[in-house]
């Protein structure tokens, strides 16, 4: 494919960076006092922000057991009564599904034919296809779509051909390609846990009669304050008495790499973010290297056609997500096309429309949102052919859809969508390429944006967080805001409003700038915040007109505006965006307003990732 | 790896002169403890231990390390001699206030990431050369003194090899040719961070450092009819005489007096062995140790240095008819105001009946 520009490296990075999966491991030198499943099950508790999609543990005691099933920690502990498994070693999975949908088969611990070898995995392994072959020509039989499985088979292969255990793995490493984070245990030597890192994150926890791998430190923190940060390339075991790493074949000196922690897992923070809500914004860039990377132009060309086809198209979601589709329902009237956006909740009051000829996209994160799964069912009821896009595999939304779009923007915990968000303009965008392409018009000029994108956010993060910051402690006193914007710059101005109310309670309302005029003004007095959004080439001048007015009546005006140009001087706080095309500057753009969300939270003394009164998934009408 | 924690504490007084006399500015004493023992007690609370830079050894439970020559580089430098079998250190400015959490955030981003260092990053509209921060791809530091708004939050952990680097570069030069062969992880941190680089720096400070409950200690003396609303720290052996009002946050150091029908507001300290004469007003001030505020003066927004007596009657006007740079506008009731009252040099005298106009005394 033409635009592919499908770039590993950076989908590697994405593995390394953001945090999908989180595992563990442990060895004791005799049964623990505490159920070893229940030391897993409290691992498992601790790892969850790293994914949530599915969980599992191996143990072995005499011989292995596996227990793993899809959904959250609690629920499937509670099914499989993890706290009764008893055993010396064993191994953990929270699983955010990247390969294979989340179910039992493709959850964590896989294991080998003979089920004596267990391995957990955070990562992605490129070449796991012709491995399965090659192994599947061996005999080997899979049982997941898995890219982590082949690890288990691997290391069975070259136990079969006489190798120890240490030497099969060291061998198995050689032969796979990409991030990744492994454990694995092999019944055959019970005590032991044999580790390897490639840009994926792992920590070894140093104890007294027993040791520790795991993704992240506040997991190993429940049980020693000593680790050891594994370095990429390394590999090796754990016993429950020794440390043993290695790197391209010699031995390193892990007794004097110990650090000690010297505070509690409750002190810890998350992944040494303060918030949540601050990390995902400042990952945006990867996640979106990782969605322009990992976008499927085949299928996106295939909805595209079916759109360009249809009687009527839907957008249909809730919350940031739609926005994310007005933001996409703005780019469609260039093709000639009629959107109808549709708020979830309201899906009723256009129920009469929706007929077979119908196409429609349906967006939710989560993929579980009450509202726009009713919407969906409402609208496949009547024949309507939808389109998913969603950053949760397997979740029912993509599991009732005709087509499913993923973004790829990796498990999100702060409630306040932010890398969710900008991932789902994005691939939208893309969509809207694919259209542009399917009708034969020249994209080139739109793709170069897409990838230049991620380096763009990373700038944008980068060149407006002290402006925000400065910004927040004026606007942390107001009791109002207003967001205004003109064009493809209105869905940005309501995500931007919606943001400072989830986190700052600040009541703040968005209008297409124009609007503005028609009652809001009345409210405009003194030092009133109004934040312009200037991501639409095409309505500069006019927005430019709508300040003015807001300034002779002594409004407060802050906006994000391309770099470089005139526009910040008319300005009393302008927040400088770098200037990218027209298709990415409602992303770049909505990145500062995220920040001022924040900052202004902080500012208010706010907990941006616990939110009052919001749930990160709506699952109730 | 081993962690040193060693707090840079040394260094010129610059415009704190007026405050701190030949003593850096991370000697100013501000609620019974100087700025650089904030960042020490929070690392010695952690970590067990503590090393602190500075040619003015003082007595304190922190290991002194001497400082030779000039600029943080030969502290550092000197720093690394007194080490023990510590592998990194976590370097930590004197003159920044910070909230502990930043430092295990600099850890954990350090080891999670698997990088071999870690620099705080705190948002800052910065010009060119400010120790802004551009990042790469993994969060990584790219390079020092690039565009960005997020600057060098004064703390960084490093492996003690980069002390070499040192002797022939900058202390960001060094940064610099470390990040280009060895990964250091950018660690961005939104909440609490104040660094001092002019005495009115103080003023947002008093805000932060203040204290969060009411604390009276065994040996002070208050009257039955003072007036406590808020959190009140009084130390050991002060008084609180008749019919005062402390309108927290308030902090009444180690024998200092605070007169009868004295209105003492909130952000107010009084150091150490300071006296408040009767019926004065103090609003939003650092009151220096032994300084002698006499009575029926009003304080406001102001900075006494130690041993400084304010003599009967004086008056420091606050309200600023506008705005200037490094302050932050104050809305009381609905209304924005900027205010900065006087900065009174230690050990100087303010005759009877002064009235000084609103910033006397800063530059």
């Amino acid at each position: 494919m033409a635009f592919s520009g499908s770039d590993n490296e950076t989908l590697i990075w994405q593995g390394a960076f953001s945090s999908v999966c989180g595992i563990f491991g442990v060895t004791f030198a005799e049964r623990p006092r505490r159920n070893l499943g229940e030391i897993l099950r409290r691992a498992l508790e601790r790892l969850e922000y790293r994914g949530y999609d599915s969980a599992g543990v191996a143990v072995v005691d005499k011989g292995l057991v596996v227990r793993k099933d899809a959904g959250k920690v609690a629920e499937v502990a509670t099914r499989y009564g993890f706290d009764s498994l008893q055993g010396v070693a064993g191994l953990a999975h929270t699983r955010w599904a990247t390969h294979g949908k989340p179910d039992q088969t493709n959850a964590h611990p896989h294991t080998d034919c003979r089920g004596v070898i267990a391995v957990v995995h955070n990562g992605i392994i490129e070449n796991y296809a012709e491995l399965r072959e090659e192994l599947a020509k061996r005999g080997h039989v899979f049982r997941s779509e898995t890219d982590t499985e082949v690890v288990a088979h691997l290391v069975e292969e070259y136990k079969r051909q006489g190798l120890d255990a240490f030497s099969a793995f060291r061998k198995a490493l050689s032969r796979i390609k990409g991030a990744y984070a492994i454990a694995l245990i092999d019944a055959d030597n019970p005590q032991i846990i044999y580790f390897a890192r490639n840009l994926s994150p792992l920590i070894i926890g140093v104890g007294d009669g027993f040791n520790i791998v795991a993704s992240d430190i506040p997991t190993v923190l429940d049980y020693t304050g000593k680790v050891i940060a594994v370095r990429d390339g390394e590999y090796g075991y754990i016993t429950p008495t020794e440390v043993y790493i290695e790197a391209d074949g010699v031995p390193q000196d892990a007794a004097r790499r110990i650090e000690e922690i010297p505070w509690s897992a409750e002190m810890a923070t998350k992944g040494g973010y303060p918030h949540f809500m601050l990390k995902e914004i400042y990952e945006q860039p990867e996640s979106l290297a990782t969605t322009v990377a990992g976008l499927e132009w085949r299928t996106l060309e295939a909805v595209a056609n079916a759109l360009l086809s249809a009687r009527n198209i839907y957008i249909v979601a809730a919350g940031s997500s739609y926005h994310a589709g007005l933001a996409f329902a703005h780019l469609l009237p260039r093709l000639r096309t009629t959107p109808i956006p549709i708020i979830a909740s309201e899906y009723a009051t256009y129920e009469n429309l929706f007929d077979k000829d119908d196409a429609a996209i349906v967006i939710s994160q989560s993929g579980e949102t009450i509202d726009t799964i009713k919407a969906l069912r409402a609208m496949r009821e009547r024949g309507v052919k939808v389109a998913a896009v969603t950053n949760v595999v397997g979740s029912t939304l993509s599991r009732e859809s005709d087509v499913v779009i993923y973004t790829r923007a990796g498990p999100e915990i702060g409630v306040a969508a932010t890398k969710t968000f900008t991932t789902q303009v994005a691939t939208l965008a893309a969509l809207f390429v694919a259209a542009l392409k399917t009708l034969g018009y020249d994209t080139a000029q739109y793709e170069r944006e897409l990838k230049n994108l991620p380096d763009l956010a990373r700038k944008t993060v980068e060149n407006t967080a002290g402006t925000a910051k400065d910004l927040a402690k004026r606007l942390k006193k107001a009791a109002s805001a207003y967001y205004l914007g003109r064009g493809s710059a209105v869905p940005v101005a309501m995500e931007g409003a919606l943001k400072l109310k989830e986190v700052a309670y600040i009541h703040a309302e968005a209008y297409p700038a124009g609007e503005s005029k028609h009652g809001p003004i009345a409210l405009v007095e003194e030092g009133f915040p109004t934040i312009f959004v200037f991501s639409d080439p095409a309505t500069r001048e006019k927005t430019l007109s709508n300040v003015a007015e807001m300034k002779a009546r002594g409004a407060y005006t802050i906006g994000t505006v391309p770099a470089k140009s005139d526009i910040a001087k008319k300005l009393d706080m302008p927040v400088e965006v770098p200037d990218a095309g027209e298709l990415t500057a409602p992303i770049l753009h909505v990145i500062p307003l995220q920040l001022l969300a924040y900052f202004t939270a902080v500012e208010r003394g706010y907990d941006p990732d616990k939110p009052r009164n919001l749930a990160k998934t709506v699952t109730v009408e | 790896m081993k962690i040193a924690p060693l707090v840079l504490a040394g260094g010129r007084p610059g415009l704190f002169e007026k405050l701190t006399g030949n003593l850096p500015k991370t000697y100013v004493k501000i609620g019974g403890k100087r700025l650089y023992q904030y960042a020490a007690d929070a690392l010695a609370a952690t970590f067990g231990r503590v090393y602190v830079a500075t040619p003015y050894p003082e007595k304190a439970p922190y290991i002194y390390t001497e400082e030779r020559g000039e600029g943080i580089e030969q502290a550092i430098l000197t720093a690394e001699t007194y080490l023990g079998a510590e592998t990194h250190i976590l370097l930590v400015y004197g003159d920044v206030y910070v909230e502990p959490a930043a430092y295990r955030t600099l850890v954990e981003t350090a080891i999670s990431t698997g990088a071999d260092g870690a620099v705080l990053a705190v948002p800052r509209k910065a010009t060119k050369g400010y120790g802004t921060l551009e990042t790469k791809p993994g969060g990584l530091l790219a390079r020092v003194g690039g565009v960005s708004q997020w600057i060098f939050g004064g703390a960084a952990l490093l492996p003690r090899d980069f002390v070499k680097t040192l002797t022939h570069a900058t202390f960001y030069e060094a940064l610099n040719q470390y990040a280009a062969t060895r990964k250091i992880a950018v660690a961005p941190w939104g909440g609490v961070w104040h660094d001092l680089n002019y005495p009115e720096d103080i003023l947002p400070l008093l805000e932060h450092a203040a204290p969060r409950h009411t604390h009276i200690s065994s040996g002070a003396k208050v009257s039955p009819t003072a007036v406590f609303e808020g959190p009140v720290v009084v130390e050991e052996g002060a008084e609180v005489d008749h019919y005062a009002v402390l309108k927290g946050p308030v902090y009444i150091g180690r024998g200092a007096f605070v007169g009868s029908h004295t209105l003492i507001r909130n952000y107010t300290y009084i150091e150490e062995g300071a006296v408040v004469g009767n019926a004065a007003e103090i609003s939003h001030s650092l009151i220096g140790e032994r300084a002698t505020i006499g009575r029926a003066s009003f304080i406001s927004y102001s900075v006494v240095g130690a041993d400084a007596v304010v003599e009967p009657n004086a008056t420091t006007m606050s309200i600023l008819r506008e705005g200037r740079e490094r302050l932050e506008p104050i809305e009381v009731r609905g209304r924005t105001y900027f205010k900065l009252g006087a900065l009174i040099p230690r050990a100087t005298r303010i005759p009877a009946g002064t009235v000084l106009k609103p910033g006397t005394g800063w530059q």
